[in-house]
């Protein structure tokens, strides 16, 4: 797991051959950010249990096709 | 013990217990959003009445609601035990 603390470490799938000069510690790392959610109508309680949240904004396709339980 | 007034008032606990505990979450990075606020003490008004509605017909749903007269605790089915009455 120390992978990414290896200076030299430039993993064949990141697509770089040769370190930038500004990367010598190796490839970047990631910079997530999650934009803050906002208070919205939430869901009745019956429905939020069934969703598995009571925000709308939350109730994503997981699957890919779609919640399992309208 | 057991039955559809049963599992109907233990279902619309586990839904006020949910939406208390989700509008908790949106709390602990929103503590200042008073919408959600006056949201989370209504839920958690909900969940006691809805506690209550169980408790006072079905028997315990804690052990901390167990006891008064004589303990209670062990009269109701264990969960294992909700489909075999």
């Amino acid at each position: 797991m120390n992978f990414y603390r290896n200076p030299g470490a430039i993993p064949a799938w990141s697509g770089q051959t040769a370190a930038p000069a500004a990367a010598k510690r190796g490839p970047l790392l990631a910079v997530p950010y999650v934009r803050p959610q906002e208070w919205e109508t939430v869901y009745a309680p019956a429905k939020a249990l069934m969703r598995g949240t009571v925000f709308p904004c939350l109730d994503l396709p997981f699957l890919g096709k779609g919640g399992a339980r309208k | 013990m057991s039955g559809k007034d049963r599992d109907d008032a233990l279902l619309a606990l586990q839904q006020a217990k949910f939406t208390a505990i989700d509008l908790a979450l949106f709390l602990d990075t929103h503590p200042d959003c008073a919408a959600a606020n006056d949201a989370y003490r209504s839920a958690v008004f909900a969940c006691e009445e809805a506690e209550a509605a169980f408790t006072d017909r079905f028997g315990p749903v804690c052990q901390r609601d167990a006891g008064g007269d004589r303990w209670d605790w062990t009269d109701t089915p264990w969960p294992w035990q909700e489909r075999e009455a």
